[in-house]
Parts: C-alpha cells; sequence; structure tokens
C-alpha cells in the first residue's frame, strides 16, 4: 500500500509537504491538487499544525461518560479559551485534551472524506514528541517548540520583540525542517500511525459515498429510477386493470344494447342475460366443428384438387394429382401429429409421382 | 441546513433515524396501499372478465336462436348470409337455391380464411349444413357450402 504525508511548513502558505511512500520523494503541493495526485485506497496522513488546535493537559476520567468529561474539560478551560466553546470539537487522547474549530474540522473532513483514500488527521505535535522528543524545528517563518509538554508554532518576527519567548525559543538551538522531519521520520510514522489520535471522522454525503463506492452517475440515476419504477409499478398496473375492466364493461354494455336499446345494464350482468335467454329457444340443433385442415396448405395446397367434407357422414375426401411421393409419404406419416385419422385412402404412384384419394374422419 | 449543522451529533443521530423512520413508514404505507389496490382490481378484472366471457356466450346462443328462424326462409336466410359474408374479407361467387338447397359459392386465397369463414357461419347461424366442398381454382381455392 502506498502511504502519503501532508504537512503545513509555513501556514501562510497555500503548499504542503507532501511525502510519498513508494518513491520516498517529498513535494510541495497546493491542498487540491491532492485530488489527482493521491492514488486510489491508499493511506494519507494529514499532519494537523498545532496551531490550528489547542492542547491541555486533562486527566480522562474512564468511570464517566465523553460527554460528562466533555462538560468537566470546558469547566477547568472555560475562562482561559477565547473563543465561543461551542464553536469548538473536543478530543481526547490520554492525559491531553484538544479543542479545535468545528468548522475547520468539519470542512476538512468534508473533503477527505470525497476523495477515494484511507485518510488520517493527526495532531503534529503528537508524532513529533514520540519520535524526535522535546524538538526545537524551524519552519522557515515559524519554530516550532514545546513548553512544559505543550507544542506552539510561533511566528520569528514575534520572537524579536519579546524577549521571554526568546530565550525560550533560541533559533541558534533548533533544527531545520528537512533535517527533522526527514524521510526516516516519516518512515517511523508509517509504522505506528495508527497508534496516535485521529480527528478524522467520514463526512457521510452522497458525494463522499458516490465516490467510495465507486458509483457513476449513471449508476445512481438507473438505481432511483429503478425505485420509483418499483415504487410507481403498483398504481401503473392498478390503471392498466381499471382501463381493461372498463374495456370488458363497455363490451357487456354493447351486447346488452344489441339486444334491446331500452336496456338498463344491472349490476349482475350474468343473471340479466341469463333472463334475456329465457325468452330464446336455446336449443343447438346443428353443432359443426370443422376439421384442422390448414396443415394442407404446408405440404402443397398445389397439388391438391379438391376437399369434400360430409358432414351427415362425418369424412372428408381429400382429392390430389401428381404430388411427389416422398412428400405424401411426410404427410401420412405425420397426419397423427395433426390428429387426422386416415380411414381410407387410393392412391396410383407412376415416375416418384402419386395420384388418388384419402379419406379422414372429422 | 444551517439549523442542522447546531445541532448536537446524538441530536443529529436522532433527528437523522427519525427522518429515515418516516420516509421509510411513509414508503410503506404508499406502497402497501397501492399494491392492496392493484390487487383489488386485479380481481375485479378477473370478473368482469368472467361476466363479458359468459355474457358473450349467452348472446352468440341467443343470435343462433334468432338466426335459426331463418332456416325455414331461404331467401331471407340468402340475404342474411350475403350481408354477413359482405363483410368479410372473401370473394363471394354466388348464393343461390338449387333443389331446395342453398349453395354458397366463396373464393379466396388461402384455405385458412375460408375454414374461418365456415367456424363463423357456425357460431353464428344454426344451418343444417349437408356438404363442405373445396376445389382448387389456379391460385383461388373455391368453398362450395350446401345448406338443406
Amino acid at each position: 500500500m502506498n502511504y502519503y504525508i501532508a504537512h503545513n511548513i509555513n501556514l501562510d502558505s497555500d503548499f504542503l509537504e507532501l511525502y510519498e511512500s513508494s518513491s520516498g520523494k517529498f513535494k510541495k503541493v497546493v491542498i487540491d491538487d491532492l485530488i489527482d495526485l493521491l492514488e486510489t485506497d491508499s493511506t494519507f496522513i494529514y499532519l494537523l499544525p498545532c496551531s490550528k488546535y489547542s492542547s491541555y493537559k486533562y486527566n480522562y476520567d474512564n468511570s464517566l461518560t465523553n460527554t460528562v468529561n466533555e462538560i468537566n474539560f470546558i469547566s477547568n478551560i472555560e475562562d482561559i479559551v477565547v473563543s465561543d466553546i461551542s464553536s469548538q470539537k473536543i478530543y481526547f487522547n490520554k492525559n491531553e485534551a484538544y479543542i479545535i474549530d468545528k468548522n475547520f474540522i468539519a470542512n476538512l473532513n468534508t473533503f477527505l472524506s470525497n476523495l477515494k483514500i484511507i485518510p488520517f488527521i493527526i495532531p503534529e505535535h503528537t508524532v513529533i514528541r514520540d519520535i524526535l522528543g522535546d524538538i526545537k524545528i524551524d519552519l522557515g517563518d515559524e519554530i516550532f517548540l514545546f513548553n512544559e509538554g505543550m507544542p506552539y508554532r510561533l511566528l520569528k518576527n514575534i520572537l524579536k520583540s519579546n524577549i521571554e519567548i526568546q530565550n525560550l525559543s533560541n533559533p541558534d538551538q533548533s533544527s531545520s525542517y528537512k533535517e527533522s522531519l526527514d524521510k526516516s521520520f516519516m518512515v517511523a510514522l508509517i509504522d505506528k500511525f495508527d497508534l496516535y489520535p485521529n480527528f478524522f471522522k467520514f463526512n457521510f454525503s452522497l458525494s463522499s459515498i458516490k465516490s467510495h463506492l465507486r458509483l457513476s452517475s449513471a449508476y445512481i440515476s438507473t438505481f432511483i429510477l429503478s425505485i420509483c419504477l418499483i415504487l410507481l409499478l403498483p398504481i401503473i398496473q392498478t390503471n392498466v386493470y381499471e382501463r381493461d375492466i372498463t374495456k370488458y364493461e363497455d363490451g357487456i354494455n354493447q351486447i346488452f344494447k344489441s339486444l334491446d336499446k331500452n336496456i338498463v345494464q344491472s349490476a349482475k350482468p350474468r343473471k340479466q342475460i341469463d333472463l334475456l335467454a329465457d325468452n330464446f329457444n336455446m336449443s343447438q340443433k346443428n353443432n359443426l366443428t370443422i376439421p384442422n385442415i390448414n396443415f394442407i396448405e404446408r405440404f402443397g395446397i398445389e397439388y391438391i384438387d379438391s376437399i369434400e367434407i360430409n358432414v351427415i357422414e362425418s369424412n372428408a375426401n381429400i382429392y390430389f394429382s401428381n404430388i411427389p411421393s416422398s412428400q405424401l409419404n411426410i404427410f401420412l406419416t405425420m397426419s397423427e401429429t395433426f390428429n387426422i385419422s386416415i380411414i381410407n385412402q387410393e392412391i396410383d404412384t407412376s415416375d416418384n409421382k402419386s395420384t388418388g384419394y384419402i379419406t379422414i374422419i372429422i | 441546513m444551517n439549523f442542522f449543522s447546531k445541532l448536537q451529533s446524538r441530536e443529529k443521530l436522532f433527528l437523522s433515524i427519525m427522518i429515515f423512520l418516516v420516509i421509510t413508514v411513509a414508503i410503506y404505507s404508499f406502497f402497501s396501499k397501492h399494491l392492496y389496490q392493484s390487487s383489488i382490481s386485479k380481481t375485479k378484472l378477473e370478473d368482469t372478465y368472467s361476466d363479458y366471457k359468459y355474457v358473450l356466450n349467452r348472446y352468440r346462443q341467443i343470435e343462433k336462436s334468432i338466426n335459426s328462424k331463418l332456416n325455414s326462409d331461404k331467401s331471407k336466410l340468402s340475404a342474411s348470409l350475403e350481408t354477413f359474408l359482405l363483410s368479410k374479407s372473401i370473394q363471394i361467387f354466388s348464393i343461390k337455391e338449387d333443389n331446395n338447397d342453398l349453395v354458397i359459392d366463396l373464393e379466396s386465397k388461402n384455405l385458412s380464411s375460408l375454414t374461418n369463414i365456415i367456424n363463423e357461419l357456425n357460431s353464428k347461424y344454426d344451418l343444417p349444413i349437408k356438404k363442405i366442398n373445396f376445389y382448387r381454382n389456379n391460385d383461388l381455392i373455391k368453398l362450395e357450402i350446401v345448406v338443406d
């Protein structure tokens, strides 16, 4: 897996120092470039500058809930925090507590959630203290240092006008960031990055879910359309049924109208038609069913001279002439397939041509 | 949206669950209501179709009963048959009386249309048919029906 570690060297600059584990190289990038730069499914570690959050010593009481610990922590620091505490997000880690602007961390989480990566947001001082110890780092315009275990980033311009802090953060005793935050530092961080506090929280939104599930717009549109269709299916089906009901009711109505124009159709059409039918003699004297003779067309109607159906004797004579014998044999063999019973046949065959007639039952 | 962002995370979770439940119940109610209506419509359609078939069958019986009265009067039967056959896509060659029989001569290009005509005549009229003869006449097929 490829690892990326991003770090703000100078807060005033838009550039991030980005380390890539596969190449082992550093490069300066703008945050928006990360969308194209980061490899899919890689691990991205962002070292959050300590000036973006405040660190406090706080003994987390495991016997209490997180909410109660937050309340206790706020009551301890309320007097020293300048900004509105409700606009701050609180994190606990071991014997430290961190407060960070809610909007800032939310925007960062939203941005990273939309990337196809595994992100970590780690407060920088926890890593520096663990790997490099109590160190002063020259970041160019700023100095990073620890004072009583708490991290600070101080502008060099301010240092010159404040002797008290100047003694504390003598730039001569600091090492440059290129020496301190070098490749060996990054390799050490990659080995145990999951041991540090992680401020990242996945931001559930349509775009982030879409990005992580690799869903295309076409797929989502099809999915939504399918759901809508499933929901609308009973309505469509009901309309189709209602249309057919109207069609059949109209048909029934027309039948009644054709029998009597003045008739009013009742709710019970069966009973009504039965009452009408009682006025007629319904006995069927003649009921003829024509046998299935359409199959003859398939065998060649051009060889058939005539078909005589005798209704009284319930049989039919089929006369043919000069039909190829092979064709006639197929017909005679397959006659049972067409439910045709041959009871008599008179056939003369010469030169593979047959002439004569067959009698079938109808 | 601003209101939602100001809420505590547990309130957001609770609200999200409630919205999800409300939407789920609404979709379920909507779907089940229309599914039920669809089921009722289907049953009604089956009943109506069954009624239609029954009424149509009884109508054909009544029609056949009315037309059977024409059997005793060949000229009226001939006129009625001509009117019926003219509405069909076949050629009427002739309808004439011969030795107290009614002989109907029709022509068509295929056998199946002629057999269909015989079946339709049979369902509409109570004809005492004596003979049915098919003759091939070049490309056409001639049908002769002899009614007693």
